[in-house]
């Protein structure tokens, strides 16, 4: 069970985030990124397919601008940015909107690839060769996969912003005082050392002293 | 805080080099202790032996009544401070000050508790998000210190921290270096070559040469009563001047004077008559009027002070130290004379070693 934090530590837990980078948010979107990136190898791996068209070369364009998009937001969620988080959003919005074109596609006209000379890093071991579904659901899966990370991405960053505004707020008004509270905390635990150090039984040495 | 005790310590080098000979010190709770000397004296070598990173060859070193003389470095419960700083320069200030803590995989509250508790000290609040690289190196080198500082170490080491800085951030640093020992009461083992800091800091000096203590003593102690002509030399700006001569017929007798001896020089060099010693006196004990003749070469006025540079009998070179602002021109002819009280005799080094202060 999480431990109940007194006033104090809630403000040294929040004045943390002024110094530490929002990790968990940057890497999340990062992870978003990759999964991104193994859709894109499975999609642009299929030599043979219908989508070898002109649209193929905005899909790349666009997919180059998701991938610098997600980069530069997790950089700015990193930073407790509230505005990269929409950002996220909206990306996340759009990979799962990317589902209905190719993967769908794919699927629902049944759309047959050589799956023979199908050579991509977004997949490794056994495919059923009589059904080309299995990529374009593959596909699917990452895009949904980039979504959800960049959801939890946006979601996460936008709470923590959140929560550092307000403390931010607090701490300029004067309501928080962070080396009060490093100084109030560092007593309590003198004092709990202290207390520790009579309660604690005496060795033999000391018992036979005594 | 702890005590340290170091006995009989000695370094030799694969080669047989030895740059240690027999080092012994008692560091009380609380101490300043600071290791002044040349280039090459010992003094980093020792400080070395005692964080753990050179191996104590013989002797003993215990801390806190724990033997750590084989202790390896990180068991030793101590925080060095370098001269280059040794931060790490992709990490922020703040970063750089919770490392430590971090590697031991301590509780990030607490981590925050230590690290703000020592950037307040060290008036570093508003440096934490910043890299090393935007930092001034005085700055830097608080940072070095506020790193060793939130381990909350047995000793502190810190080997010539100020070494790297402008004079007059050195001057701050001091200042604050002294302030910081006063509100953690640290236990500290400090090396330099500069007396200044060594003066001004210490507790206690511990003046080394070649490998060898000269003296341990407290700064005033080494400054007014040193024990050999190395300490009479090293400690002091300018350093004490030295006249070789003799002892004859109740007065002290060179090439350039005849310094008549009072009844308690006279009872410090019994047993001397007719033998060489050294006289020596610090510039700022060298009074204007006098027996003895100086030819004035350069004279500079410091503001609160003038030295003026001479030859005495037009041969030996001196210098001495008056409060009040001079105007000496090359060539001046002054009367000097020394203030008998504060005057030093010595016996003749033999060697490599100094010789043994008389009075």
């Amino acid at each position: 069970m999480k431990k109940q934090l007194s006033a104090n530590e809630q403000i040294i837990a929040n004045d943390v985030m002024r110094y530490k980078k929002n990790t968990l948010a940057s890497a999340l979107a990062l992870l978003g990124l990759v999964f991104n990136c193994l859709y894109f190898t499975v999609l642009y791996a299929m030599p043979k397919s219908e989508f070898t068209t002109i649209s193929i070369g905005f899909s790349v364009l666009l997919t180059l601008v998701v991938l610098l998009t997600i980069f530069l937001s997790s950089e700015g969620v990193k930073g407790y940015n509230k505005k990269f988080a929409i950002v996220l959003l909206v990306v996340a919005v759009f990979q799962i909107l990317r589902i209905f074109y190719y993967p769908l596609m794919g699927i629902r006209d049944n759309l047959l690839i050589d799956a023979d000379s199908l050579h991509t890093i977004g997949y490794f071991g056994y495919y059923p060769h009589d059904s080309s579904a299995f990529f374009f659901t593959l596909m699917l899966v990452y895009l949904l996969a980039s979504a959800a990370c960049l959801i939890a991405s946006a979601v996460w960053g936008w709470i923590v912003a959140d929560r550092l505004e307000k403390f931010q707020a607090k701490l300029d008004s004067g309501e928080a005082d962070v080396m009060e509270a490093v100084r109030q905390l560092n007593a309590e635990e003198e004092a709990q050392n202290k207390n520790n150090a009579q309660a604690a039984p005496l060795k033999p040495a000391e018992r036979e002293v005594q | 805080m702890p005590e340290v005790n170091i006995r009989h310590l000695d370094k030799i080098y694969d080669g047989g080099v030895q740059a240690v000979y027999d080092f012994n010190l008692d560091i009380h709770d609380g101490e300043f202790i600071v290791l002044v000397g040349p280039s090459g004296c010992g003094k980093s070598t020792t400080l070395r032996m005692v964080a753990g990173l050179e191996d104590i060859t013989k002797g003993e070193l215990v801390i806190d009544g724990k033997d750590c003389t084989r202790m390896p470095p990180k068991d030793r419960d101590i925080a060095m401070v370098f001269q280059n700083y040794a931060l790490y320069g992709h990490m922020t200030i703040y970063e750089n000050m919770a490392f430590s803590l971090t590697l031991r995989k301590e509780d990030k509250m607490v981590i925050h508790r230590k690290v703000m508790a020592a950037a307040e000290i060290l008036d570093l609040k508003t440096q934490l998000n910043k890299k090393p690289r935007q930092l001034s190196g005085g700055q830097r080198q608080r940072v070095a210190m506020g790193r060793a500082i939130v381990r909350n170490p047995k000793l502190f080491l810190f080997d010539e921290p100020l070494s790297n800085l402008d004079a007059q951030l050195r001057g701050s640093m001091r200042r604050e270096l002294m302030l910081l020992h006063r509100r953690l009461n640290a236990t500290i083992m400090y090396v330099t070559h500069d007396q200044t800091e060594a003066l001004t800091l210490a507790d206690r000096i511990v003046c080394m040469s070649m490998g060898h203590v000269q003296q341990i003593g407290k700064p005033i102690d080494l400054y007014d009563h040193p024990a050999n002509t190395f300490v009479a030399t090293f400690i002091g700006l300018p350093p004490m001047n030295m006249f070789n001569g003799k002892v004859e017929g109740g007065d002290f007798v060179c090439d350039w004077f005849r310094y008549p001896l009072d009844e308690r020089q006279l009872k410090a060099l019994e047993g001397y008559d007719g033998k060489e010693v050294i006289l020596g006196v610090r510039p700022e004990n060298i009074v204007k009027d006098g027996p003895v003749s100086l030819s004035v070469t350069n004279n500079e006025n410091l503001g609160m002070n003038t030295l003026v540079h001479g030859k005495v009998a037009g041969q030996k070179n001196i210098v001495c130290k008056f409060a009040e602002w001079s105007h000496y021109k090359f060539g001046d002819e002054i009367r000097i004379g020394f203030d008998a009280e504060k005057v030093h005799f010595f016996e003749l080094p033999s060697g490599e070693i100094p010789g043994k202060a008389l009075l």
